[in-house]
């Protein structure tokens, strides 16, 4: 009963976009080797259960842009290139926590109820830019962006979100990216990580 | 209007529009011109963010299935040990006692019993119980099988539908039936071991939009299995008759069986559809396999 993927697959349904890169995310996300990886390396440092998804949510989606954007060869499988993408990621994290703590260790006290508290993984800090580049986006624009950037013709999206007609539809994407752009043009120090 | 003066370079250069000329001279003007790079910048980062944002949606819902569902499957270990060894005796037990009955008719059946499952069937304008459409001749349909449906008392009290053959008053394109959906509701099943008695919506019914063309639709039945699982997570994907590509409106549910074999799921949406006829696939989120599928319209008012 159940479909596996092969590499093939994965790779065609995430450039496909939609409801086939929603499946094929969905399984990415519950490969349990998957989090078996993330759960090692963020041991190491001694991290939480958030840091766990921060690290694999980071991967996922490195490898899941380099896929739809063509810069996944297909040299390795995707498994071992999730994994590679994985433990580049935790050996940055383990050295900016290894500065940042001997920096922090002629401090008095560390809160030792929350060791990861104020260190959390880079991840962490992107979502919280992201939220605030699209925090002053309409949440029709956010829908909008969601379905276009998910693979959506702009029919699909006329229809999805009651637009009165295509033109509508095409004017409202067009404005909204404008409208990120501008505060990516306004926040270019911010925007870099964005990237 | 914008505020950017390099739009249409821009774009031309970032979705493909331009010949290999044309690319190596905005590479070579992107070095120099300092107003060009920081809103070309501007632009990779702002499809960037918009790619990450539909990523992290997707992810988000990728997630609430693990967040409510693997650490069931960790309790189930040991339960499932136990409860399996129950199920293995009382399996022995009814072999041993009923060895006849499950594949031929049973005799012993007292006659008012049999009537009474004549009676239902021979009736499909009744709503009552135990009805099995897949024997009843479909009233607007010709010769389609249908999924075997049931219903009970508690389900039909909070479905908020009127069950009436589909009146095509929208677009009678809307209405037409789509070949390759309708084989859905005939085809094989996806899984041996796992099964989904839909008992909202049946077939045939039709949900009534709202005065502000909003329709409620409810989804409800009973997901059994036959094996050790203590939860799993279906979908239900709906679709219009013209797109059997991708669902208009997708449902992610948890089911957990809490130490049964069966599990209810009861789901209402509201949805601004058009009027038409609409089908829905019900499939195991993890292997994709189809579990029921149906149809069902939005029609009146």
């Amino acid at each position: 009963m159940k479909h596996l993927f092969t590499d093939g697959e994965m790779i065609g349904a995430i450039r496909e976009g939609g409801w086939a890169a929603e499946k094929a995310v969905k399984r990415l996300y519950h490969e349990p080797l998957f989090w078996k990886t993330a759960q090692y390396l963020v041991g190491q440092w001694k991290g939480g259960p958030a840091d766990v998804d921060d690290l694999l949510q980071e991967s996922l989606w490195r490898a899941y842009d380099n896929i739809k954007n063509g810069r996944f060869h297909g040299d390795s499988t995707i498994s071992t290139y999730v994994i590679g993408i994985m433990k580049h990621l935790a050996m940055n994290e383990q050295t900016t926590r290894k500065r940042r703590s001997e920096k922090l260790a002629s401090l008095p006290t560390v809160d030792e109820t929350n060791p990861t508290g104020n260190d959390a993984l880079l991840v962490k800090e992107i979502n919280v830019l992201l939220e605030q580049a699209m925090a002053n986006l309409p949440k029709k624009c956010k829908a909008v962006l969601n379905l276009w950037a998910n693979g959506y013709s702009m029919e699909e999206i006329m229809k999805q979100l009651d637009f009165e007609n295509l033109d509508a539809a095409k004017n409202k994407k067009k404005n909204c990216m404008n409208s990120l752009r501008k505060w990516m043009l306004e926040n270019p120090e911010k925007a870099k990580w964005l990237k | 209007m914008s505020g950017f003066k390099h739009i249409d370079k821009i774009e031309a250069y970032l979705y493909g529009n331009t010949d290999a000329d044309e690319r190596s001279r905005f590479e070579a003007e992107l070095e120099m011109d300092k107003s060009l790079q920081s809103e070309y910048e501007a632009f990779v980062a702002a499809n960037k963010a918009v790619d990450r944002m539909a990523f992290r949606e997707m992810l988000g819902r990728a997630k609430q299935n693990r967040e409510e569902i693997p650490s069931k499957y960790k309790k189930a270990n040991l339960h499932a040990i136990a409860f399996s060894v129950v199920v293995l005796i009382g399996v022995a037990l009814f072999w041993l006692f009923y060895p006849t009955k499950k594949l031929q008719k049973d005799d012993s059946i007292p006659p008012d019993l049999t009537d009474s499952i004549e009676w239902q069937i021979q009736n499909p304008a009744d709503n009552s119980g135990n009805v099995e459409p897949s024997s009843i001749p479909p009233t607007n349909q010709d010769s389609i099988p249908l999924p075997e449906i049931r219903t009970d008392q508690k389900a039909k009290q909070t479905e908020p539908f009127v069950k009436t053959p589909a009146i095509a008053d929208g677009r009678p394109e809307d209405f037409q039936e789509n070949p390759v959906c309708e084989k859905w509701l005939s085809g094989t099943r996806g899984g041996d071991d796992i099964s989904v008695e839909v008992k909202s919506p049946k077939s045939t019914m039709t949900f009534q939009p709202d005065k502000t063309g909003k329709t409620e639709l409810l989804f409800s039945g009973e997901v059994n299995h036959a094996g050790i699982i203590n939860s799993l997570n279906i979908d239900i994907l709906v679709y219009n008759n013209r797109a059997t590509q991708k669902p208009i409106f997708t449902i992610n549910l948890p089911i957990i069986f809490e130490g049964s074999h069966a599990a209810i799921f009861n789901q209402s949406h509201s949805v601004k559809f058009p009027k038409g006829i609409y089908y829905f696939r019900i499939e195991d989120n993890e292997s994709g396999g189809l579990l029921s599928a149906g149809k069902f319209y939005i029609d009146g008012l």
